[in-house]
Formats: structure tokens, sequence, C-alpha cells
């Protein structure tokens, strides 16, 4: 089935489609500012008239391959392209003052094609069993599921929670708005026919993620820094034999260290790079290299941010809950597809599957090709002026969320969603579980209901399995980590005496 | 200096205030089925607690995240300025062609961005061409209302 799914996507009528959202994304990847989020949330109107094969092609394409670009800046002038390379800040760069920026961008390259092939192997193997397992939920287990997706996020994306939490129930308030699901009564519409089919989340996401970027870099005037390194200095792409055989075990550790984090949800690439850098450090015979310009330190933290992608891939196609802001924005783009992911996604579009699946590999080798070839050439991309960028963005938000419906409703409500995601940004309140609510929302509400009306109004219903009582647990440890654990330290003190 | 967090939190508080006094006009639930307005009420609730421990939390910190004396004047005309231009475009566009209307806001867009007038009336031209032959031959958008 795989073979065949490859072949498939191999074919010039999705191939093309897949080069397309890997050269994207490296654009957006490799400048400063724009992040793989706001370049799938904006393409992903611009996908609607394509088959979801095509479509996938280029948002997987975007994602897999601005993850890996993010590191070109951060390689050669220090500033991580995505919030994902940051931790390649700490060894690129000094190998571009040491004078190998060649080296340090091949090493870029390459690991993140391992990292990305390899997590791709691990949701062909894991995502099916998963998806038959989570084939036993019922509305109380998909209800829990929903909200420890939820609380995962809330509980990594910001420093505070309650921000968090309030970014979420207001994404939650939201999707109220409309036909209620069970008895089609209209709620909170205002006699206002748009708001009938309810708020579409499409505009809602384009609008948080570009223009709210947008309006923050400007208040804040962010000036990226013109690429200091030299291109004609770049020599030596490819890593010897010595260095690929040094960087072995540790990339090995660091790929399955960076699927399990792609897994969890909320957690991303920003993490499972410093995760692994330190855990690498930790292992390693000259940890005084790393942070100094280290080819092992590098080859790691390339290896994580793309490593991550297939375990947050597994979570947001088997269970429906996505494992990062980009698999929240995808799950988005896959419902406008006419797609639930979650387990009957697995046996209802089997072959769809098989085809996102071997656009992963086959995003992945041309992020290798293009990787290799264009890598003189990727420094260029950093000249691009930051004002032409913001117009484009502008514009592509407008036309974006304008040509979903033909809908000048639907540019104004993208256009409010970047006023709040502006306030959002400088508040410090996390996007990312106010855009999941938004997407998982109607789920969460139409289980929660169906969980009580079997129940005959008993709310002993959510903990009455054991996958219920564990996720229920889990969605409190994450929410309120502090006083769990005085609880289980006061436990232990009282144990000793 | 402007509290954002009492500011925020206040605002939370009378939307869920407004959603519950909207949710009470729907219909009831029978027999154990929530109604239409069972889950809203119950967000809302949970929204006015997490306000009231923002405002809380908002008094105690006093944090600023818009702090307009420290900023340079010119960000601020820009980042309430590009808003206004997006406005002025969503009113003219169902009046007047796309390609002018876009042409318009992308060139004061670039003024307002102090982009070099010679790149921006070529950046312009050539971004409303291309967006015009994507979107309208590419996509089938009825760019011109």
């Amino acid at each position: 089935m795989l073979i065949k799914a490859i072949l498939e996507v191999l074919h010039p009528n999705i191939l093309i489609f897949t080069l397309l959202g890997v050269v994207v994304g490296a654009v957006i990847g490799a400048l400063p500012g724009l992040t793989a989020t706001m370049g799938v949330a904006l393409l992903t109107p611009l996908t609607f008239w394509l088959s979801p094969s095509q479509g996938m092609a280029v948002l997987l394409g975007i994602y897999n391959s601005a993850i890996w670009a993010g590191g070109i800046s951060a390689i050669l002038i220090n500033v991580p392209g995505t919030p994902a390379s940051i931790a390649q800040t700490f060894d690129g760069y000094k190998m571009t003052q040491h004078g190998q920026t060649g080296l340090a961008l091949g090493i870029n390259t390459i690991y993140s094609v391992i990292g990305g092939l390899f997590s791709t192997l691990v949701l062909i193997l894991v995502a099916f069993p998963i998806a038959r397992f989570a084939l036993k939920f019922g509305p109380p287990e998909y209800f829990v599921l929903v909200m420890f997706g939820l609380s995962m996020m809330i509980s990594v994306s910001g420093k505070e929670i309650t921000k968090g939490l309030i970014a979420g129930i207001i994404g939650l308030m939201i999707i109220t708005i409309g036909l209620d699901p069970m008895f089609a009564t209209p709620r909170f519409t205002f006699g206002n026919v748009n708001l009938l089919s309810g708020v579409s989340f499409i505009p809602i996401m384009v609008g948080m993620f570009g223009i709210g970027e947008v309006l923050t870099q400007i208040f804040d005037k962010m000036v990226v820094k013109k690429v200091v390194a030299n291109i004609k200095e770049i020599k030596r792409i490819f890593p010897t034999f010595k260095e690929f055989k040094i960087t072995a075990l540790p990339s090995l550790i660091a790929a399955v260290i960076s699927v399990i984090i792609g897994a969890i949800p909320g957690v991303g690439g920003d993490i499972a790079g410093i995760v692994c850098w330190q855990q690498a450090k930790q292992m390693s015979k000259h940890p005084e290299e790393y942070g100094n310009g280290s080819v092992e330190a590098l080859a790691v933290t390339s290896l994580a941010n793309n490593g991550v992608i297939g375990g947050a891939m597994t979570t947001m196609m088997t269970l429906g809950i996505p494992g990062d802001s980009v698999t929240a924005v995808l799950l988005g783009s896959l419902m406008m597809y006419g797609m639930q992911p979650g387990p009957l996604l697995f046996t209802t579009h089997a072959n769809f599957v098989y085809n996102v699946m071997a656009l992963m590999i086959v995003g992945n080798l041309l992020i290798l090709v293009l990787g290799l070839l264009a890598t003189r050439k990727s420094a260029l991309l950093l000249n691009m002026k930051q004002e032409i960028i913001w117009i484009i963005i502008i514009l592509f938000c407008i036309l974006g969320s304008y040509a979903l419906n033909n809908s000048l409703f639907d540019v104004m409500l993208m256009f409010m969603a970047g006023i709040l995601g502006f306030i959002f940004k400088k508040m410090d309140i996390p996007i990312g579980p106010f855009i999941l609510a938004l997407v998982l929302g109607p789920l969460a509400e139409s289980n929660f209901r169906r969980s009580l009306a079997l129940s005959r109004g008993s709310y002993l219903i959510f903990v009455s399995s054991p996958i219920s009582v564990i996720l229920l647990i889990l969605t409190a440890m994450a929410l309120f980590p502090e006083p769990i654990k005085r609880l289980i330290k006061g436990k232990k003190l009282e144990a000793k005496t | 200096m402007i509290n954002a967090d009492i500011i925020f939190s206040v605002v939370c508080l009378a939307f869920s205030i407004f959603w519950i006094i909207m949710s009470l006009s729907l219909p009831r639930g029978t027999s154990g089925v929530p109604g239409p307005g069972y889950f809203p009420i119950l967000l809302s609730i949970i929204l006015i607690v997490l306000s009231s421990r923002l405002i809380y939390s908002g008094v105690k910190s006093k944090r600023i995240y818009f702090n307009f004396k420290e900023k340079n004047k010119a960000n601020l005309i820009t980042t309430i300025t590009t808003p206004i231009l997006i406005i002025l475009f969503l009113i003219i566009w169902p009046h007047v062609p796309y390609l002018l209307a876009c042409f318009l806001l992308l060139l004061s867009l670039g003024f307002l961005y102090k982009i070099n007038l010679k790149t921006n009336i070529i950046s312009s031209l050539v971004l409303t061409a291309l967006t015009y032959f994507l979107f309208n031959n590419i996509f089938h958008t009825m760019l011109n209302l």
C-alpha cells in the first residue's frame, strides 16, 4: 500500500505541489519572523481548490521544509528562522565564525532529512495500531482526550497557565456560535446569516498568524540582521565519514527522543532541540565543544527539530489531537478538505493516510536535493526586505480569506482575528490553545453532551473507564503541576514520619 | 500606564456575562440531555473564574505590555495606520476594480513602511498584477465585487 502511495505521489500531478511546498517552506523558514505555522495557515485557503492529496503535498512540503530552513538563518546570522531552530544557533553560528559555513549548512540539511525520515518511519509503524486502539474510544473518552490535548498545549505554550486557559475557553466559546450540533437551534447568531454555519476557523487562523504577526513585528520594529556570512567562503558541504561515525549514536538517541517529544501534544521542535542538545552533551566525550561549534551538537539539533514532525503527525492523524501548533493548523486544513482526523480516518480514507506518509518521505527527499544543491544560494534569501514581506503577508491574508467563499465577511473575520492575535502576542497569551479550541471545540461539545445524554446527566461517566481516568489525571497534572507536586511531596513526608 | 491584564480580564468578564444572558434564552434540555445553552453557560462560568484570577494577578504584578513611552512614536503610528489602511481598502474594494484598490493599498503600505518610491511603485504594480492573475485566473476568485 505504501509503495503504491509513493508511486502515486511521485506522479507529476502531485510531485509539482510537493516541490512548490518545499520551495515556499524554504523561503518562509529561512526568513526570521516567519514561522511554519504562519506558512501553513497562509497557504491553506489557497489549497482549497486542490484535491486533498495535492493540498497536503503543499502543506506538508511547507511544514517539513520550513523547519529545516529555519536552521539556515540560525547558522548564518545567529537568528533562528523558526522557533524550532533555537538550539541550532548554539553551534551553527559558531561554525560560521570558524569558517565552516558550508559544512554547517550541509549538516543542517542532511540531519534534518534523517530526522524527518526517521520520524516518518515511526509514523508508518505505529499509526495504524494506535488508530485501531483509539477505535475503542466512546464519547466520554473522546471528550477527555480533547481536554487532555488542550491542557497539554496550554501548559507548555505560555508562562502563565491562566492566560492559556482563558485563550482556550474563549476559543471554545466562539465555536458555540452557529447552529447547535444536537438540536440545530441558532445560537449567538444575532440574525446574521453568515454566522448560521458557525465561525470559520480558517480566516481566524490566517488573521492570527498572519496579520497578528505582522503587527507585532511592526510594533516591536523587528529588524533582521543582514547576512554577514560571505557566501564565497562556503567550501565543504558534506561531513566526512569520521564525522558521520561520531554523530551516529547521539543522532539515533536524538531521533527517538524527538519523535516521543513530538507526539506529546503542545510540545514542538524548540523543546526537542534543546532537550536533545543537553542529552547529547551529557553523553559526549567532548562536552566542552558543545556551544563552540561542535559538529556533533549541530547534527543532533538539526535532526531533533525535524524529528518531531512524525511524532506530531502521529497523534494528529490517529487521535485528532495535534502535537504542535503547525499540526493544529494542519488539522483544520484536513477538516476543510472534508476529512476528520482520528481513528476513523484510517478506515474510511486509508489510501489518503498512506499518501500522507508517502508525501512525508518524498518531501524530505526533495529537501535533501534542494538543500544540497542550493546551499550556496540560501544566504541570498536573507537579503529580502522585511517591509516587502509584511506587505505580501497582508495581501495574502486578505485574498486567502476572501477566496474561501468569495465573502468579505471572512475578510472582516480574518482582520478582527489579526487584531486579537496582536493583542494576544503582546500580552503573552498563547495563540495555540485558542486555535486548538476552535478546531477541536465542536468535537469537544458534541462528545460532552452525548456523554451526558448517555448517562442521563451524570458526570460520573467521565470517570467510568480506565482510559478516561488516566487522561483526566494527566490533564490535571498538566494544568496544575505545582499543587500536585506539593501533594506528592507532602505524602512522602507523611510516610517518612 | 495601562494595566492590560485588568482591561483584558474586565472585557472577558463582560463577554462571559453577556454569553450567559444570551444562553439563558435558549431552550432547555430534556431528561439529562443538556440543551443548547448548557455548554456556553459552563464555559462562561469558567471564564468568569479565570478572569477574576487574572484581575487579581494583574493588580499584584502590574506588568506593562504596551509601554508607549519607551516605544518609538513612528512604530506606534505605523502599527495603528496599518489596520486603518486595511479597513479603508475593505471599504473601497466593493466600489472600485480590484486592480485599483489593491494597487492603492500596496502603494500606501509601502509609503508607510518607507520603501523607496521607485521600488514601491514597481513592487505594488507587480504584486497587484500577480495576485490578480493568480486568484482571478487560476483560483477563479471573484475579485471584482
